[in-house]
């Protein structure tokens, strides 16, 4: 009895001492597991865990395609991200922030920010969010100005096409033709005007679209541009085509005997800019739109034979 | 500190009591004493120096005392091992100089001495300890000050009371004497509030004794019986504390900006102490000593948003609350009461300077039985920084 009383004073006086009181000036520290996070097609939801004590969400902005966003306060601490082509949610819970991606039809990265902060601390987070879908572009019309258009000289450049090489020479002169060249190669890319987030979805979605083709050569009339059923895929980076229409063949070339020799078939591009506009359906928004725009194009114009002698 | 100054008391006076009746013999002889002492304060602290709001120095005291006190029989046994040891209680009060800063406090304490040496029959040399509480002094205004002109009295009205004598006690007749002697005294609150006292007088001091009913025949100590031997003494305890932070820790270009924490803190601990009992007056050994300080280490975590008279913190690890170390100690026994002195040094304090390095220990031990005591006791740091009261009980396993 008496030494379970002797245990007893003693946690007693232990416990009292420990209990003392300044429970007003401590504070919990504001922890994430993290300020970063990442949400994408792999990854449609992840958690942030935060410890602390009276904390909570702060300076929701959206970021995405040159759509922005900000969200104002949520008194239930959800807050809905919803713009023409994102739909996410971020909701605050008693020890963690949730951000859940419902979809995001971007063509880049977006991003979500927002702050955590208690009454001492603030500290920010950033989450990117990838594309979870390509937006749908349907019903593209196109057409071209081809009675003007415009030259960028410093940009024209000549190609070698082919080299037949006679290292040992001729045994005897000849008279050397090229053979015919069905098509060639051209490069081309769109240009929009302005950062319109669906102009350059459009002209970044691939679809294949008539382009002109330089005709000047095979048009009775001499029309330099025609519509002549080509086709290309719609998009803003340097691609490549090929037209049927191609400059006249070089006549022969006279070839001297016993010279190492060589003969080649050169091209010339001239680069050039058309006008053309573009009608489309969004088939997300359900919005139609015309907007101008302009072709970019190296072109083939004239064949001519080079030959080098060693 | 009010309620456990007077729980002190209290039972230390009732455990004098028992103890006294639990002895084989009834013939207790009983002394009465009545005394005066005039004091030099010694400038020990800023505030006794004139560092307070009236810009006045406390330079001297003056006080007057009754005690009690008894001596076991001389059959008895703690008669036989000590037979010049007396006990018991006593009631003063104190007049400093300038009582607007300390106040006149009232002194109530439980007391032990004996003789040290005997010059002639009449002639001898003695001993007395104090210890108790102090009540009555003045409390300052505002008690997270800490510039000298907002200081205007101390932490607590209630502090402390520690003193040492040392004093000729000439037998006039075979029932008075006539005593003279020179006295140190401490008051203190132990750290449990701002700003801590800590006044140290030096007093001179003249009494007169009477001695009641049966006169004892001087004898000297009869250590026959006994057998040196080790004993291990466990002791928990607890207290309440103040303490202050840094507010420029994180910021050593500026200097020290010390502010006063608010609120009270919780201590607590443990030692364990074996000890080898070279007599029944002396014994030493070494001490395991274990703390916990809810206070130690604050300023790293301090809040810099915060305002330095209303600050937050973030909870230190627990690591920077606690300390484990050694310390060598030496225990005066007497009747009842042992003091227990040691110096220690921290072996494990990775929180920082608050727990780390040398440490003092002052105990005493009021034996409720053989094996079991009442200890009250207060820690400093490195020999001058004020620690912490340490309030708790212990058991002594292989008590003889």
């Amino acid at each position: 009895m008496r030494i379970k009383l002797l245990y007893a004073l003693r946690i007693a006086v232990i416990v009292l001492s420990m209990t003392a009181c300044n429970n007003d000036i401590f504070i919990k520290k504001l922890l994430l597991s993290t300020d970063y996070a990442k949400l994408g097609p792999d990854c449609l939801n992840t958690q942030i865990k935060v410890t602390g004590e009276d904390w909570d969400i702060f300076n929701v902005y959206f970021y995405g395609d040159g759509e922005s966003m900000a969200c104002p306060p949520a008194s239930d601490g959800i807050y809905h991200i919803e713009t023409e082509y994102a739909d996410l949610y971020l909701r605050k819970g008693s020890d963690f922030v949730e951000i859940e991606l419902i979809g995001y039809e971007g063509l880049n990265p977006a991003v979500l920010t927002f702050a955590i902060a208690d009454e001492y601390v603030y500290k920010e987070i950033a989450v990117d969010i990838l594309p979870t879908g390509k937006f749908d572009i349907e019903n593209v019309d196109i057409s071209y100005i081809l009675y003007s258009w415009g030259g960028y000289p410093d940009e024209d450049y000549t190609k070698t096409i082919i080299t037949y090489s006679y290292p040992q020479g001729l045994s005897e002169p000849a008279s050397f033709v090229f053979p015919e060249v069905e098509s060639l190669p051209v490069s081309y890319y769109f240009e929009g005007f302005g950062d319109d987030i669906f102009v350059q979805r459009v002209l970044n979605s691939g679809i294949s679209v008539p382009i002109p083709s330089y005709t000047f050569h095979s048009s009775p009339t001499h029309d330099i541009w025609s519509m002549a059923g080509e086709k290309a895929a719609l998009t803003t980076m340097l691609a490549s085509a090929r037209t049927a229409f191609v400059p006249p063949m070089p006549p022969a070339v006279e070839l001297p005997a016993a010279t190492p020799l060589a003969v080649r078939l050169l091209c010339d591009y001239e680069s050039v800019s058309l006008s053309c506009t573009i009608k489309a359906s969004n088939v997300t928004t359900g919005k139609e739109e015309t907007f101008d725009c302009r072709l970019r194009m190296k072109v083939p114009v004239r064949f001519k034979t080079e030959i080098i002698t060693e | 500190m009010k309620r456990i100054a007077f729980i002190i008391v209290t039972v230390l006076s009732v455990l004098c009591v028992r103890a006294s009746a639990s002895n084989d013999s009834t013939t207790v002889a009983h002394r009465i004493e009545f005394s005066l002492r005039g004091a030099y304060v010694l400038p020990s602290n800023n505030i006794v120096k004139g560092g307070n709001s009236f810009d006045s120095k406390v330079r001297s005291a003056f006080s007057g005392s009754a005690e009690y006190s008894f001596s076991f029989a001389p059959s008895s046994h703690y008669g036989r091992y000590y037979p010049y040891a007396y006990q018991g209680g006593g009631i003063g009060v104190t007049a400093f100089s300038s009582s607007k800063v300390t106040g006149n406090p009232v002194n109530i304490y439980v007391l032990q001495g004996s003789r040290i040496a005997s010059f002639s029959g009449r002639l001898s040399l003695d001993y007395e300890w104090n210890f108790g509480v102090s009540a009555g002094w003045k409390k300052i205004s505002n008690p997270n000050a800490m510039s000298s002109d907002e200081i205007n009295g101390f932490g607590s009205h209630f502090n402390a009371y520690i003193n040492l004598g040392f004093k000729l006690n000439y037998e006039l007749t075979d029932r008075m004497s006539l005593t003279a002697g020179v006295d140190l005294s401490h008051f203190s609150n132990g750290n449990t509030d701002y700003p801590n006292p800590g006044v140290n007088v030096l007093w001179g001091r003249v009494g007169l004794l009477w001695k009641l009913g049966d006169i004892q025949a001087q004898r000297r100590a009869d250590w026959s019986g006994y057998a040196p031997h080790i004993s291990y003494d466990l002791t928990a305890y607890g207290a309440w504390r103040k303490n202050i932070f840094d507010a420029y820790y994180s910021m050593p270009d500026l200097g020290e900006q010390l502010r006063v924490i608010p609120g009270h803190f919780g201590v607590g601990g443990f030692n364990f102490n074996p000890l080898w009992h070279f007599n029944p007056v002396f014994a030493a050994g070494a001490a395991l000593d274990f703390q916990y300080d809810q206070s130690a280490n604050l300023s790293p975590y301090y809040e810099p948003s915060t305002p330095v008279d209303a600050p937050r913190f973030y909870r230190q690890p627990f690591s920077h609350r606690v300390m484990a170390g050694l310390s060598v100690r030496a225990e005066l026994q007497m009747p009842v009461f042992s003091v227990n002195i040691g110096i220690g040094h921290s072996l494990y304090a990775p929180g920082g300077d608050d727990l780390r390095g040398w440490y003092q220990l002052f105990t005493l031990k009021t034996f409720v039985t053989r094996n079991l005591f009442v200890s009250t006791g207060y820690r400093l740091v490195r020999f001058h920084t004020p620690g912490n009261l340490m309030l708790g009980l212990g058991w002594r396993f292989n008590a003889h």
